[in-house]
């Protein structure tokens, strides 16, 4: 199982850079995917998506819709692709800590 | 074709080497402009040095299983052994009752005419790379047989050809099971009525149910999650409430009226099953679904029951075992709710494995199932739904997913509703029963290892994306915005990476959805502008 | 008797007993599940005869066309059908080489049919005892037959594309064919131009009597092709009666499940399900009943 490291931050990742196991997940591993990501710095806005996406894991199981994430933190799509380049799925739901979203999604 | 080496023989498939037959970036079949511009490299992954020691690669350079090799000689030999042991499963009356017989007839009447060959979208789209030819993998099983199976013998194996068993021929044959789609256009073309297709699903079920090997996303997180969670896209039924819920409440501020989902309504008339994935990556389609049953009047239900709200059964493509314990209890939920019957909503895969395969291990007395096709073209025709076409004024095409053309016979319903609210319909090249595949059907719409989505996207759906662009051969533009109409969550799946991979939308203005959809939009009670032009 | 008719005797009781026995073991394959594939035959419903296209299938009456079936598998017997849409390149050369075995088969079939009915004191139509019609028939069939065969074999030699996915088998089937012809070529020519040797062979074998003496080439055609006759029914070849089951019994049977596949399905229920992975073998028991109860799925 690849490793992904940066600073004091050492976790598992699948091949997709996603977390193996998602519940070792902290603030400090999620700056450090983050920066993966491309995100230096995270903001105000980068973990008001952060928190919503890992509330919502941690309540259903799976990653929230996309429309749903946008309208629950008032950030419209395109703002989210500036926060997290790769986009939620790809981007923003790795920085917190998800699993890979499965089947036809 | 390039000038690379010559062409693998079958026997060739034992024989170790770095790549047996690499994928050729210059063959593969051109594309109509602007997308003949395109360099393939672009799009293709190439799998890294380090990953190439880590998993075998070795068919084509791309790897679906992530196949290692066993750490010592015994871990392969029992690899072996077990590979041999499936051969004579797989063959035998206890074993394979459900599909001895089609598997025996395809296995032994093959004149090896190469009529399939010219037939197979993986094998013209790649540029004929040989090891996709449909005859290449099912003679290495016919050649194993005749060496190693039941009832194999020296005089066979010199009429049937040489191959070795080793690990380099398990490995590779393992891969090469996931190099069809399953489309089943090689059987349509046989003369004889061998079905290749069947062959590499045998192939892939003996792997899967002797030797544990199936890709992840169709067994440990697919049919396994879809058992134990509720659906292969692990939504539990307490998620799946709260997405509808918010489903229904973007649908109503859409069409300007609310519309609610019934859940678990006993005595319906109705049960209706999508695919989970159209809930979280297209929920305009069950939104649309939900309309149309309102306003038409429909006595209908969704469950919120374990598997009773995934239609789909990744089993059909690999495995007996869980294709029979989904389909029963998919069944078994629709028989305790007592609705009149199922109907299947726009889920390829899912209509031929529960209203054709499974058909006769839930027998005559299971709950009727439906296709949403004809449900739908009733409806319309009905005339129980107020519909302005003009409100669909744009270029429409229609993908038929080859569950449902090849695999049911559904060709004119959907074309009924189109030609009701598409104005500016046109069909495909070949359309139909001819149709050809998208390139994710069998699963590979959903499997994303290592650098297999690259391939999936460049050469399984190459003839497709092809094909696509011809139908609006007309209007290519980006100034014409244009729908591919594909009634199918895996297709949809796979025109979502074609699309985004080849920058359809920015350079056609190319965007894809279901049917249902485009119903809705028509809806004069509907406020206008259901369909969302934008990529997604 | 000599040991011409001996072989005789022996190749086409194999022949007989190989295609019963290959017949009997698709016929007695368990019934297998679903896997049709449109379009049917003019059938019910829609487009590709498929009832699937109506609503509340169920309710309405199966309409199935025999008719319709046999139209088809004329078209394939007869013109090679599939042959001819999907393969043009292929059509002729095959085409011939059926149309010359259905010659020869029939003439085969008349001779002795016509050995029989003597054997049995019948009158039987003095051309079937030789003549220019015979040698016309079996000149014919030959002719086509040589020529397809050996456009065949030249396609699948010269063709790269062909000669790299083609068997062993398939060189082998085709040279022991053109051996046959070579030989049944060479007793039209040089002994029995107007079969009138056959016709008395044929009413010898059929009536169990000394078989009257034959040429070196005839003897020759007599051997390779009982040779070949025997091995038929253990080869692809076989198609020519299998047809029915790859069409009618996998292509064409969409029938929805009924009170006998519900039987069988219960007796299918009941065999040991042997396969050794652990998702299958999970639940304990051996049977595949067990094997479908056993899934209540792993969350990873």
């Amino acid at each position: 199982m690849p490793q992904f490291t940066h600073g004091d931050v050492t976790i598992e990742v699948d091949e997709h850079g996603f977390m193996a196991e998602p519940t070792a997940w902290n603030d400090e591993v999620a700056r450090a995917l983050a920066t993966a990501e491309g995100v230096t710095e995270m903001t105000e806005e980068h973990w008001k998506i952060v928190r919503y996406l890992r509330d919502y894991w941690v309540q259903f199981g799976i990653a929230p819709m996309v429309r749903k994430l946008c309208k629950e933190t008032g950030l419209p799509l395109k703002q989210v692709y500036e926060l997290f380049p790769s986009g939620p799925a790809n981007g923003a739901c790795k920085v917190a800590g998800l699993p890979k979203p499965t089947g036809c999604v | 074709m390039s000038d690379r080496p010559h062409p693998p023989r079958v026997a060739d498939i034992g024989v170790p080497s770095e790549v047996l037959s690499p994928v050729d970036l210059q063959a593969l079949v051109p594309l109509p402009p602007p997308y003949d511009g395109i360099d393939a490299r672009t799009i293709w992954k190439e799998l890294s040095a380090e990953r190439r020691t880590e998993v075998d690669a070795s068919l084509d350079g791309v790897s679906a299983l992530s196949l290692a090799r066993p750490a010592d000689g015994d871990g392969e030999r029992r690899q072996l052994e077990a590979l041999a042991a499936g051969l004579v499963r797989l063959l035998g009356r206890d074993d394979n009752w459900a599909f001895l017989q089609p598997l025996l007839l395809s296995l032994e009447h093959c004149t090896h005419c190469q009529t399939c060959a010219d037939a197979c979208p993986l094998f013209v789209g790649s540029g004929g790379n040989e090891v996709y030819r449909p005859t290449y993998r099912s003679d290495v099983v016919r050649r194993l047989l005749a060496r190693y199976g039941p009832g194999g013998n020296p005089i066979r194996a010199a009429l049937a050809g040489r191959v070795e068993l080793n690990w380099t021929t398990l490995a590779r044959l393992a891969e090469l099971a996931y190099r069809c789609t399953l489309c089943r256009r090689c059987m349509q073309s046989c003369p004889i009525g061998v079905d290749n297709g069947l062959i590499a699903r045998e192939l892939r079920k003996l792997l899967s149910q002797e030797l544990g090997i199936a890709p992840t996303d169709l067994h440990a997180k697919g049919s396994e999650q879809q058992l134990a969670v509720g659906s292969s896209t692990g939504m539990s039924p307490a998620a799946l409430r709260d997405v509808v819920e918010f489903i229904d409440e973007e649908t109503s501020e859409r069409v300007g009226f609310k519309v609610s989902t019934p859940w678990d309504r006993e005595g319906a008339d109705v049960l209706l099953l999508h695919n989970a994935g159209e809930f979280l990556s297209w929920p305009e389609n069950p939104g649309a679904f939900a309309v149309i049953m309102q306003q038409a009047g429909i006595s209908w239900t969704l469950s919120s029951e374990l598997v009773g709200y995934d239609a789909v059964n990744y089993g059909l493509w690999y495995d007996d075992a869980q294709f029979a314990r989904v389909a029963t209890r998919q069944a078994e939920i629709a028989r305790r709710l007592k609705v009149r019957k199922v109907v299947i909503g726009e889920c390829g895969h899912a209509h031929k494995a529960l209203a054709v395969v499974a058909d006769r291990i839930l027998g005559p007395d299971a709950v009727p199932r439906e296709s949403f096709a004809p449900f739908l073209a009733a409806i319309v025709g009905s005339g129980a739904l107020r519909l302005d076409p003009a409100r669909n004024d744009f270029p429409v095409t229609l993908h038929d997913p080859c569950n449902l053309a090849r695999g049911l016979g559904i060709v004119e319903a959907p074309r009924r509703v189109l030609r009701a609210v598409a104005p500016r319909f046109r069909e495909m090249t070949p359309h139909g029963v001819d149709n050809y595949c998208c390139g994710g059907g069998s699963g590979f719409a959903i499997m994303s290892p290592n650098n297999f989505a690259a391939w999936r996207t460049l050469v399984a759906g190459r003839m497709k994306f092809r094909q696509v662009l011809e139908a609006f051969a007309d209007e290519p533009g980006p100034d014409v915005p244009k729908y591919l109409c594909a009634p199918c969550s895996n297709c949809k799946g796979q025109f979502r990476e074609l699309l985004r991979a080849y920058g359809a939308w920015e350079r056609s203005r190319l965007t894809y959805g279901g049917l249902v959809e485009l119903v809705v939009n028509a809806m004069t009670d509907v406020r206008p502008g259901y369909l969302e032009w934008e990529p997604h | 008797m000599n040991l011409v008719a001996l072989w005789c005797y022996l190749t086409l009781a194999a022949f007989a007993a190989g295609c019963v026995l290959k017949a009997l073991r698709y016929a007695a394959a368990p019934m297998h599940l679903r896997w049709e594939l449109y379009p049917l035959p003019a059938g019910s419903g829609g487009f590709g005869g498929s009832y699937f296209e109506e609503v509340d299938w169920w309710l309405r009456p199966q309409r199935r066309s025999r008719l319709a079936e046999l139209r088809v598998i004329a078209a394939e017997v007869f013109t090679l059908e599939t042959v001819r849409a999907h393969n043009r390149p292929l059509w002729l050369p095959s085409l011939a080489f059926h149309w010359g075995l259905y010659l020869l088969f029939a003439l085969g079939a008349a001779l002795l049919g016509a050995g029989v009915l003597r054997a049995a004191g019948a009158p039987v139509t003095a051309v079937l005892d030789g003549g220019v019609l015979l040698s016309a028939w079996g000149a014919a069939g030959l002719g086509l037959a040589t020529l397809g065969a050996l456009g065949l074999l030249a396609r699948r030699t010269l063709e790269p594309r062909l000669r790299r996915a083609s068997a062993p088998a398939d060189f082998v089937h085709l040279v022991l064919l053109l051996a046959v012809f070579a030989a049944s070529w060479g007793s039209w020519l040089g002994a029995d131009r107007h079969y009138a040797g056959a016709a008395a062979f044929a009413a010898a074998l059929a009536s169990f009597s000394r078989a009257p003496g034959m040429s070196a080439w005839t003897a020759a055609q007599v051997v390779l092709l009982g040779l070949f006759l025997a091995y038929l029914p253990w080869s692809h070849m076989a198609h020519f009666f299998t047809k029915y089951f790859t069409w009618h019994s996998v292509r064409w049977d969409d029938l929805p499940a009924d009170r006998r596949h519900a039987a069988s399905v219960r007796r299918t229920l009941m065999l040991p399900a042997g396969w050794s992975a652990p998702h299958v073998r999970r639940g304990g028991g051996r049977t595949w009943g067990d094997v479908v109860g056993g899934g209540e799925g792993e969350k990873r």
